[in-house]
C-alpha cells in the first residue's frame, strides 16, 4: 500500500494542486476569488468545491461506500452542471486527478517504489468517480428541465381551474382571457 | 484516434480580455425578447418578431442615435446617473457581493464590470479623455456586440441592490441597470417576461391579463377554501365606494400556488379585526413590471393605485406582501403620481396607532399592520397549530433594502410559530441575498441563471436545514413564493414556501371557528410539547 502512504502524506499538496484544476475552469479572477475567500455563506461555489475535492481524496484513500461518493460528487457537479461549462469541461477534472497523482508521485514510481498494479487499482477508482459524476451531472440536466414543466404548470394553474370552473378548454379559456 | 480527439479538446477556457470576450447566447441563460404585440399595447418602439440568439435583431437603422441621444438625455435629466458614470474607483468592494457573480463565476456579473458596460460607452462619447485616448481610459464604440452585450448582462440583473450595500460611494446599480433597461427599449430591446406583463397590466389591471370576473372567481375560490378549514365564511368586497380601505395585493397571491395561502392568510386578519376594506378589481396588481422598463412606464402603471384610491374614496391603502411594488411605492411613487392629497394619513382603525412614516405616501404594509395589531393584542394566536413547521425567513429584497422592513416580519413570524431560526447573519437583513429571479427575470426560459443566481441564498437554507431541520421558507414577497419552490427543489428538497401571512392565518383563531385539523394547505396540524424554539 506504498500509493496510499504516499497520497495520504501528500494529502494537502495534491489537494491544492487538484483545487488549482478544479478552479482554474473559471476565469482568472473567479478562480482567485474562489480560491482565498473562505467563509462559506460568501463564497458557497469554492467552499462547496474546496469540501468536495477534500472528501473525494479521503475517499480514494479509505475506500468506503459509493453512497458517501455520490453524495460528495454531487456538492460539486450539481453546481457545476448548472454553470457555462461543457459535459465535458464540467466533469474533466476528476479525471486530470490520474495525471496529477502521477505527476506529484513520479519520483516514486520511476524508483519502482510504487508499482503499476498500485496505481492502476486507484485510477479505476477514480475511473468509476468519473462515470458515476456522469450520471449524477446528467440526474442535474433533466432535473432543470423537469423543473421547468413544474413551474408552467403552476403558472397556468389558475387558468386551468377557470377553464375546469367554466367548462372550456385551457385553450378556449387562453384566447377569451387573451392570455 | 480516441487520442487525436483528445488532443484537440482544451479544457481551459481561454485568457482573453474582458472587452474582447463576446456574449455567447447560450440557451438557458436568457429570456426570450419582446414580442411585437406587447410593446405595441402600450406604444413602445420598435415592435417586430426577433429572437436574442439570432444574428439579425432587426433594430431601427439610426439604432446609434437613438441609444446615445438617450444616455445624453438621462445624463442631463439624472444628476444621479452622471455622479454613477464619474465617481467608481474600481476597488472591488461590490464586485464578488452579486448572487448572479457568486453563482455563475463570470467576472461580467460583478456589478463593477457590468456596470463598466454602461461606462465604457459613456468615457466614448461623452468625455473628453475617452474621446481622444479611447481604449486606454476604458472607453468603448457602442457596436451591436456592445447592445448584445448589455442585453445579456443588464437582464442578468436583478435590481436588488446588495452591491450597493458595501458600495463605499453609495453607487445604486439598480439604477444603472434600470436606466440601461429603458435605453434598451428605446430601440424594442425588452425581453418579454417583462412587455408581456406590462401591456396586460395597462389592459385590465394585472400582470396575467385577467379580468374583472376571473379575479373575482379566483378571490371566491379562497373564500370557499377558508370556509372548509375553518368554518368562517369571509366577505371580501369589490370595488365598493367609501369603504375605509383599498387593499391591493400582488396578483400572484390571487392567482398562483402558493401566493394564494398567504391572500387567505390576509383575508382571516382583516375578516378578524373587521377591517373596513374593500378590494379593486381594476387596481387588481401590486407589482409594477413598469420599473424594469423605464421610469415613465412605472409611473404610468403605478397611477391606477392612486386613481382607483381616488374613485373609491378610500382613506388610505393597504398594500400586500409584494417585493418591488414596495420599492415603487416607498422610493418614487410619491414623486411620480403624489401628493395624494385627497388621501388621509393612515390610521389603523382597530388601535388608532397613527402610521407616520406613509404620511405622503399613504399606503401601509400589511406587515406593518399586523405587527401594531399583534402588539396591541387585537388578534388571538395558537402559535402551536405551526408547529408542523420549522421556519426560517428570507428577507425579500425590496422590502429589506429598499424599505428597511426587518423587524415586522420577525416579529409577526415569532409570535405565530414556535420555531424560528435565522440563517447566518452576511445572508440575511440588509445583506440578504436574491432570489435570483427578480426585476422581471422570473420567466421559465432563463431557469439556469435562476438557479444558479439563486445558490447563495440556498446554500443558506441548506445550512439551517442541516443544522436544525428547517423545512419551512418564509418571505414576504409574490415573486419569491413563485421562484423559491424551484429554487429549493434542485438546492435544498423538502423545504416548501410560505408567506408570512400565510403562517398567521393558520395560527389566527376566528370568533366562532371550528376546530381546526389542517393549515390553509389542508396539511394535517403536528403540535409538539417540546419548548419553544425561537
Amino acid at each position: 500500500m506504498a500509493l496510499v502512504d504516499q497520497l495520504r502524506e501528500r494529502r494537502e499538496a495534491v489537494l491544492e494542486r487538484w483545487l488549482d484544476v478544479a478552479l482554474g475552469d473559471y476565469p482568472e479572477e473567479t478562480a482567485r476569488f474562489l480560491r482565498t475567500e473562505r467563509d462559506q455563506f460568501a463564497n458557497p461555489v469554492g467552499h462547496s468545491t474546496r469540501r468536495g475535492l477534500e472528501g473525494l481524496l479521503g475517499w480514494l484513500l479509505r475506500e468506503t461506500g459509493r453512497d458517501e461518493a455520490q453524495a460528495l460528487l454531487d456538492g460539486i457537479v450539481r453546481i457545476r452542471a448548472l454553470q457555462d461549462l461543457s459535459a465535458g469541461r464540467a466533469l474533466a477534472f476528476i479525471l486530470e486527478l490520474k495525471e496529477l497523482i502521477r505527476a506529484e508521485l513520479a519520483a516514486e514510481i520511476e524508483a519502482g517504489r510504487i508499482s503499476q498494479e498500485e496505481l492502476c487499482t486507484l485510477e479505476k477508482r477514480v475511473d468509476g468517480l468519473a462515470l458515476l459524476a456522469f450520471d449524477i451531472y446528467v440526474e442535474c440536466r433533466e432535473q432543470i428541465h423537469r423543473i421547468r414543466l413544474e413551474e408552467l404548470r403552476r403558472a397556468s394553474w389558475a387558468a386551468s381551474r377557470l377553464a375546469r370552473e367554466r367548462g372550456l378548454s385551457s385553450d378556449q379559456l387562453a384566447r377569451q382571457e387573451g392570455v | 484516434m480516441a487520442d487525436e480527439i483528445l488532443s484537440t479538446i482544451d479544457y481551459k477556457p481561454p485568457r482573453r480580455r474582458w472587452l474582447d470576450t463576446p456574449v455567447e447566447f447560450r440557451r438557458g441563460t436568457w429570456c426570450y425578447g419582446a414580442k411585437a404585440k406587447s410593446l405595441e399595447a402600450v406604444g413602445l418602439p420598435n415592435p417586430r418578431e426577433w429572437s436574442p440568439d439570432q444574428e439579425d435583431w432587426k433594430l431601427p437603422p439610426n439604432w446609434r442615435e437613438i441609444l446615445l441621444e438617450g444616455l445624453r438625455e438621462r445624463l442631463e435629466r439624472f444628476r444621479s446617473l452622471r455622479l454613477f458614470m464619474d465617481t467608481c474607483v474600481r476597488c472591488g468592494a461590490c464586485a464578488d457581493k452579486c448572487h448572479y457573480y457568486i453563482g455563475s463565476g463570470d467576472p461580467k456579473n460583478m456589478p463593477v464590470l457590468r456596470a463598466e458596460l454602461l461606462r465604457a460607452v459613456y468615457r466614448k462619447n461623452f468625455t473628453l479623455a475617452g474621446r481622444i485616448m479611447g481604449e486606454f481610459v476604458g472607453a468603448r464604440e457602442l457596436t451591436q456586440d456592445v447592445l448584445k452585450e448589455w442585453f445579456y448582462y443588464f437582464f442578468q440583473c436583478s435590481e436588488c441592490r446588495r452591491c450597493s450595500v458595501f458600495c463605499p460611494f453609495g453607487i445604486d446599480t439598480a439604477e444603472l441597470t434600470m436606466i440601461a433597461r429603458e435605453l434598451l427599449n428605446l430601440v424594442g430591446c425588452n425581453i418579454d417576461w417583462i412587455a408581456g406583463p406590462v401591456a396586460n397590466c395597462y389592459r385590465t389591471g394585472n400582470h396575467l391579463g385577467l379580468e374583472p370576473h376571473a379575479f373575482k372567481d379566483m378571490v371566491d375560490f379562497c373564500v370557499d377554501e377558508l370556509e372548509e378549514v375553518t368554518g368562517v365564511r369571509v366577505e371580501p368586497t369589490f370595488n365598493r365606494k367609501g369603504a375605509e380601505v383599498l387593499f391591493i395585493a400582488p396578483s400572484g397571491d390571487v392567482f398562483a400556488d402558493p401566493g394564494m395561502y398567504t391572500f387567505m392568510g390576509y383575508l382571516l386578519v382583516f375578516h378578524e379585526v373587521g377591517l373596513d376594506y374593500t378590494l379593486s378589481t381594476y387596481a387588481s396588481e401590486g407589482g409594477n413590471f413598469g420599473l424594469f422598463t423605464s421610469h415613465e412606464m412605472m409611473k404610468r402603471l403605478n397611477a391606477k393605485m392612486y386613481a382607483e384610491a381616488e374613485r373609491l374614496g378610500v382613506k388610505w391603502i393597504l398594500g400586500g406582501e409584494c417585493g418591488h411594488m414596495w420599492r415603487v411605492v416607498h422610493q418614487y411613487m410619491d414623486t411620480m403620481n403624489g401628493p395624494a392629497d385627497f388621501l388621509e394619513e393612515p390610521v389603523s382603525p382597530v388601535t388608532g396607532t397613527k402610521f407616520d412614516h406613509a404620511k405622503s405616501t399613504k399606503m401601509v404594509h400589511i406587515a406593518e399592520f399586523t405587527a401594531d395589531l399583534i402588539r396591541h393584542g387585537k388578534l388571538k394566536l395558537d402559535p402551536g397549530r405551526n408547529d408542523h413547521l420549522r421556519v426560517t425567513f428570507h428577507d425579500s429584497c425590496n422590502p429589506a433594502r429598499a424599505m428597511g422592513l426587518l423587524e415586522e416580519p420577525r416579529y409577526i413570524i415569532r409570535s405565530v410559530c414556535r420555531h424560528f431560526h435565522e440563517m447566518p447573519e452576511n445572508t440575511i437583513r440588509e445583506q440578504t441575498f436574491c432570489c435570483g429571479s427578480g426585476a422581471g427575470l422570473n420567466a421559465d426560459e432563463n431557469m439556469e441563471i435562476r438557479l444558479r443566481g439563486g445558490f447563495p441564498r440556498a446554500n443558506a437554507v441548506r445550512y439551517v436545514r442541516e443544522k436544525y431541520g428547517v423545512n419551512a421558507l418564509a418571505c414576504l414577497c409574490a415573486i419569491d413564493r413563485a421562484v423559491l419552490p424551484p429554487l429549493m427543489e434542485y438546492w435544498v428538497p423538502g423545504v416548501d414556501v410560505y408567506g408570512v401571512h400565510e403562517l398567521v392565518g393558520n395560527a389566527l383563531v376566528l370568533k366562532g371557528e371550528k376546530e381546526r385539523t389542517t393549515d390553509l394547505r389542508g396539511e394535517p396540524l403536528d403540535r409538539t410539547d417540546d419548548d419553544e424554539d425561537l
